[in-house]
């Protein structure tokens, strides 16, 4: 009986997909190039939205100002998955990987999507803390991702 | 609300065709999905002239190049290829898969928009290529948040609402072999299928290669060339028909009401969405879970044949696993399911499976894998929030 894929990563770097910002995105992007995780915020109802939104789905009030917010980069693994046999070109060498879906601090259900590093695949679990670290991968792009809490981050 | 159509005007099917499913076929898609149809207009006891309605899940896979004859086969192809001098309505649906072109044929027989509707899926998968095999250097739009982390199509998102449900309920990720092996059991009496004789054992499937840990190759449904087809018509037609059946009861779809979750939906959201779903079409048939003598559930990827008996209530939250035992969903089990093998053992025709067989059942024409009896069948169809469902019944 097979088991789960075992290893750790401590980088995904080089990366072999990157993201095209839009006028949406841009600011998540820009934020992560400074080292923060910025989410977008409805400034009407206060309501985050990952991805970006073009009108709030939650308050609708279209005169609210849809802006972006740092925020904490904590948060907890919602779910994961560990990448044996991955879909996308880019990725066949870097098998297996680690995708986790992470549910930030600031609000139930918002999530967002990363590698977890520095955690050897078998320790992974729902509900794990984890906190936001950041890999460049070009003079653009800088990504956000996450690696297990550490006792006594600022916080 | 129970749903109700007019006196005689009970939407229901009268033909099934096939072309085998095969992982390759040297064969254009165009023929494949005439051979289906033929066979269907043959299996109803019509003439192809007196179809006035066509409906069909035409999307074509990401592998696909979207040619038109070649791996896609629209509507409006299949109406120029049969030469079809009568069609007074067609549908060309593009969400929940097969089953939604179903619901929408109902709809069209009921009103009188046609009388004898042609439900058809195709699907090509070009040789020499994976599955999914994204090519991407960059990504925009949404998947600028997901496909740069080696996230990308339908199995790793599967994967991870499946880990999820394997830590919240403390479930045991091998429980799946029996529902899964149910299926390649079923597509040994199935000479369509696609494994129609080559049989896995629980080995091979607790063994398989891993392909999005906790998720192994035969988790995930076989892509295939293949076609298959239905004919419906009316209450008041079907009289004189060899063997009607399958009269629509009631039918519903997945709300997206509480898609909050944003980059990928949660299984809790989708848990409470399918819920509302499946109470939906229970209402709109009168019949609830204790009335299904055949059930028929996507299985695209298998961890959702588990949450489905869930929330379509055929036990209880965190139960699928010791619920969904080989004896209970076996042919001779007292809860037969995806008795044609579904997409796991059929191959991948995005829910013809499942509606065809619940067709056959219906009809009585299952052959070998006839349920004896079996007066009411569930069949849902679509991964994920893309559900669409009908409970129809023999008579």
């Amino acid at each position: 009986m097979v088991s789960r894929p075992s290893g750790r990563k401590e980088t995904m770097a080089p990366y072999g997909v990157l993201p095209a910002p839009d006028e949406l995105s841009e600011p998540y992007w820009e934020a992560a190039r400074r080292e923060a995780l910025a989410i977008q915020q409805c400034r009407g109802c206060l309501r985050f939205h990952h991805p970006p939104v073009y009108f709030c789905t939650n308050c609708h009030d279209e005169a609210a100002e849809l802006a972006f917010a740092d925020v904490s980069g904590r948060g907890t693994v919602y779910s994961y998955y560990i990448h044996e046999d991955s879909d996308i070109r880019a990725f066949g060498e870097k098998t297996p990987y680690p995708v986790v879906m992470v549910e930030l601090e600031e609000q139930a259900g918002l999530f967002v999507l990363a590698n977890l590093l520095d955690c050897e695949y078998g320790e992974i679990a729902a509900g794990m803390p984890v906190e936001v670290v950041f890999e460049r991968a070009s003079e653009e792009i800088v990504f956000p991702q996450f690696r297990p809490a550490r006792a006594g981050s600022a916080g | 609300m129970a749903i109700e159509f007019p006196p005689g005007k009970r939407p229901c099917f009268i033909g099934v065709g096939y072309s085998p499913c095969h992982r390759y076929a040297p064969r254009s898609l165009g023929s494949i999905a005439y051979e289906a149809v033929t066979n269907a207009v043959a299996d109803a006891g019509i003439e192809l002239e007196q179809i006035d309605g066509v409906s069909v899940y035409p999307n074509p896979l990401g592998v696909n190049r979207g040619i038109v004859g070649h791996d896609v086969i629209p509507a409006t192809y299949m109406m120029r290829m049969l030469g079809l001098p009568n069609v007074r309505w067609f549908n060309q649906t593009n969400w929940s898969m097969i089953a939604a072109s179903v619901i929408e044929a109902a709809n069209a027989l009921a009103a009188g928009a046609c009388d004898y509707a042609l439900v058809y899926r195709a699907l090509h998968h070009p040789a020499g290529v994976r599955y999914h095999d994204n090519p991407a250097t960059t990504a925009g739009g949404e998947n600028q948040f997901t496909v740069p982390y080696g996230h990308g199509g339908g199995g790793p998102r599967q994967a991870l609402h499946f880990q999820r449900y394997l830590e919240k309920y403390g479930a045991p990720r091998e429980a799946l072999a029996d529902a899964v092996l149910n299926a390649h059991g079923n597509a040994q009496l199935n000479e369509n299928a696609a494994w129609y004789g080559r049989e896995i054992t629980r080995d091979d499937y607790l063994n398989a290669r891993i392909i999005s840990w906790p998720m192994l190759l035969f988790d995930y449904d076989m892509p295939v060339d293949g076609a298959g087809a239905v004919i419906m018509t009316t209450e008041d037609r079907a009289r004189g028909a060899p063997h009607p059946g399958g009269y629509i009861a009631g039918y519903a779809m997945t709300p997206h009401n509480l898609e909050r979750g944003g980059i990928i939906e949660s299984l809790e959201d989708l848990y409470e969405m399918d819920g509302l779903h499946a109470e939906n079409l229970y209402r709109s048939a009168g019949l609830g879970p204790e009335d299904v003598d055949v059930l028929h559930l996507y299985d695209g990827f298998s961890p959702m044949m588990w949450t489905r008996m869930e929330t379509f209530r055929f036990c209880g939250e965190g139960e699928a696993p010791a619920w969904a035992t080989a004896e209970r969903l076996a042919l001779d089990g007292e809860q037969p399911f995806n008795t044609s093998g579904g997409n796991l053992g059929e191959g991948r025709l995005h829910g013809m499976a499942h509606v065809a067989e619940t067709a056959r059942q219906m009809m009585g024409t299952a052959g070998s894998r006839q349920i004896a009896g079996a007066e009411v069948a569930l069949c849902e169809v679509g991964p994920f929030a893309m559900g669409a469902s009908f409970i129809c019944t023999r008579e």
